[in-house]
């Protein structure tokens, strides 16, 4: 496979296989769902492609900003791997796909790279300590590979996320950077260079890497609890990930759950209304955070365990079946108020 | 359409001059999407992409229904053959239109000397007077706006973040290379690591506000500032108001009782407590008041050693503090870790933030 004919094309209409709840998985583990992206957002994730420029995802949370990256990885794999899948629809090979988890104590080198300088030091240490003594503790093989170790700087650096997706050299990677709003406020500002150019050096072996012929595709997400520095937004693109429409959501159900029966049908018909009509209410009262579709998703798993009848009767009454509305609404004054809502309209 | 070598330069334009904050790096990125052939299609796929390159916030905010307006404005001026006549949009603002006119009373048709049949009698002449170059001066479009005020919303909390500069404190859990190093050499064997606290981000501001009358005509400058302490955007904070100078009270920013000033001192932090005054100083009345000055020295001396900077902010220039008590409490307030006078302009804010950040 050759960098010139590869399809970077992302269409969003390779989905994994219909395979209920579980999803497809790939061969490092990762699981993949069905994802169905707005025009919208389909259009400038191929723009952030075409421009080699990161794509800055916000919006509501569990609208489905992390799950696009795996998406395009999914369709990656699919249109330029060859014998991708096996029987079971998993992935028996997939497309680099490096995923960074901000944490609050994420600092941006981490994602680069991390240097163990204790474990040089120990090495250093047993060196200079008698030989023979050495062998006899740790034997022959394995005092020959610590001097080894020793002599080579580079071998006790290792890469982060951002530094392995910046090396790669045959296929452009893609690199999700989950909420990135989670670190400190300096952490956008030191990656400023690293993402602006793409290219970084490591001081402890003095190794520079220039920036790659075969640039990542960037996806980062931010639930907005801290603003985003504007240098550094600059540099992005930036789209707003809208909840999806009742049609869409709809295909979404559709492709999740695939293959219900008729009465499951209707289930899923009524869940829609009542979960929209929970949405307004919310909707009305400014503060107060509306369900998105991983939650919409949870809260029918739950209904369609259920036997038809059943299921229904509990929409009916879903102000009286907190258990049930727990998984939409994850406090209690937001129940309360939804839940008087629900009531005024029975 | 747009010029051959620059397309949609004039929209850029008229976006920059609405408001919105574009680079020329961010117009560049609207060319190469050109000429890869995104947004070529029809307005709304345009519309699409210069969204995404150039407006970096959620739908709702200021910034994109600037871009809707300027955007929709730009497509219809593009759209009609014939552009509006300039005036149009005039007179529909001050809603006297043609059709208002021709409603009016008429005047019945004038007899002039020139018109009149012989024998009538002469109809008087009026002789139109020599226009004056005076114009009523025009109030209508005079708008204050409150981003033209020296110290903006955005300003505040720029300087916040550069105050909460890292300080290593609490619990040692990191990694300390240096140490380490250090004392293998010093031992001469690799024993421990040495740990220390992690670097964390803490700086309490105190706001001193004075309320006298004389401050009162400031009132809306610094408001950003106040309301960011009160909104708990910049936080943790503390507002307390006295009136011309600290005495032993200081009152808090939402009512209730006085608090005496040893209290407050107690409750500072010598390495993390940022002292901020707002006060003129006697400058703006122009008064000097040996009360006044001494009285602040007392306080500025007991404030000291509890805090980590202060900083005075005067809302007014430097030149008017000259011959007030401003300028000697200014002279008090000069060297490091005693503080300085600044005026109240957006500078001085950044200037008082690396001060206060880099002292202690």
């Amino acid at each position: 496979m050759s960098s010139q004919n590869i399809n970077y094309n992302y269409s969003g209409d390779v989905q994994p296989p219909n395979k209920g709840r579980t999803g497809v998985t790939d061969d490092q583990g990762r699981i993949y769902y069905p994802y169905i992206p707005s025009d919208d957002l389909q259009e400038v994730v191929n723009l952030a492609i075409k421009l080699e420029r990161p794509l800055l995802l916000e919006g509501e949370p569990g609208c489905g900003k992390t799950r696009l990256a795996a998406a395009l990885a999914y369709e990656l794999s699919c249109n330029n791997l060859e014998n991708v899948q096996d029987k079971a629809g998993n992935l028996e090979k997939s497309w680099p796909f490096y995923i960074w988890t901000v944490k609050s104590v994420s600092r941006a080198r981490d994602g680069l790279y991390t240097y163990d300088a204790v474990a040089r030091l120990r090495d250093a240490q047993l060196v200079g300590s008698d030989p023979l003594q050495l062998k006899d503790f740790l034997g022959e093989e394995e005092s020959e590979d610590l001097l080894a170790r020793l002599k080579n700087k580079k071998g006790y650096r290792k890469f982060g996320k951002l530094g392995k997706a910046l090396r790669h050299q045959d296929q452009r990677p893609v690199l999700l950077i989950d909420e990135i709003d989670k670190a400190d406020s300096d952490f956008c500002n030191d990656l400023l260079l690293e993402l602006d150019q793409l290219r970084f050096e490591v001081q402890e072996t003095e190794e520079s890497f220039p920036a790659p012929e075969q640039k990542p595709i960037i996806i980062i997400t931010s639930n907005r609890e801290k603003p985003l520095p504007e240098a550094f937004l600059r540099r992005c693109l930036y789209f707003y990930v809208e909840f999806p429409a009742k049609e869409c959501l709809n295909l979404i159900v559709d492709r999740r759950f695939g293959g219900l029966k008729k009465g499951q049908k209707k289930v899923v018909a009524e869940a829609l209304e009542r979960f929209y009509r929970v949405r307004e209410l919310l909707e009305q009262q400014p503060g107060r955070r509306s369900p998105g579709t991983s939650e919409f998703l949870e809260f029918l798993t739950v209904l369609l365990d259920k036997p038809v009848a059943e299921a229904r009767e509990d929409l009916k009454n879903l102000s009286e079946r907190l258990p049930l509305l727990g998984t939409l609404l994850k406090n209690r004054e937001t129940q309360k108020s939804v839940r008087d809502g629900l009531k005024e309209k029975s | 359409m747009a010029k051959g070598t620059q397309p949609f330069l004039d929209l850029f334009l008229q976006l920059r001059s609405a408001g919105l904050v574009l680079t020329l790096e961010q117009y560049d990125l609207l060319v190469q999407s050109l000429e890869q052939g995104m947004g070529l299609g029809d307005w709304p796929d345009l519309k699409r992409v210069c969204r995404c390159l150039w407006v970096k916030q959620e739908p709702k905010s200021r910034d994109a229904q600037l871009f809707e307006q300027v955007f929709e404005e730009y497509v219809r001026e593009k759209q009609l053959v014939q552009p509006l006549p300039a005036v149009a949009p005039e007179r529909e603002r001050d809603d006297i239109g043609p059709s208002f006119e021709n409603r009016l009373p008429k005047i019945p048709p004038r007899q002039f000397p020139d018109s009149q049949a012989e024998g009538e009698r002469l109809a008087p002449v009026a002789i139109e007077s020599i226009k004056t170059d005076w114009e009523p001066l025009n109030t209508k479009n005079l708008r204050l706006q409150p981003t033209e005020l020296p110290v903006s919303t955005g300003d505040v909390e720029a300087g916040w973040r550069v105050l909460r500069r890292p300080v290593a404190e609490g619990l040692p859990v990191e990694l300390d290379v240096e140490a380490t190093v250090a004392k293998i050499s010093q031992e001469g064997l690799f024993g421990e690591m040495v740990l220390r606290p992690a670097a964390r981000r803490r700086t309490e501001l105190v706001v001193l506000l004075d309320d006298a009358g004389a401050m009162v005509p400031f009132g809306p400058a610094l408001k950003p500032l106040l309301e960011a302490v009160q909104e708990n955007r910049v936080s943790p904070a503390r507002l307390y108001r006295f009136t011309s100078y600290p005495t032993e009270f200081l009152y808090p920013a939402g009512g209730g009782r006085a608090v005496p000033v040893r209290q407050v001192l107690s409750q500072l932090n010598g390495r993390r407590t940022v002292v901020m005054v707002l006060s003129d100083a006697g400058a703006a009345t122009r008064s000097y008041s040996e009360e006044r000055v001494r009285e602040t020295e007392a306080f500025l001396q007991a404030l000291r050693p509890c805090v980590r900077e202060v900083l005075w902010l005067n809302p007014l220039p430097e030149e008017r503090w000259e011959q007030t008590s401003a300028m000697a409490i200014a002279g008090q307030l000069v060297g490091p870790r005693l503080g300085q006078m600044l005026p109240f302009v957006s500078e001085s804010l950044s200037q008082a933030v690396l001060l206060a950040g880099g002292a202690g």
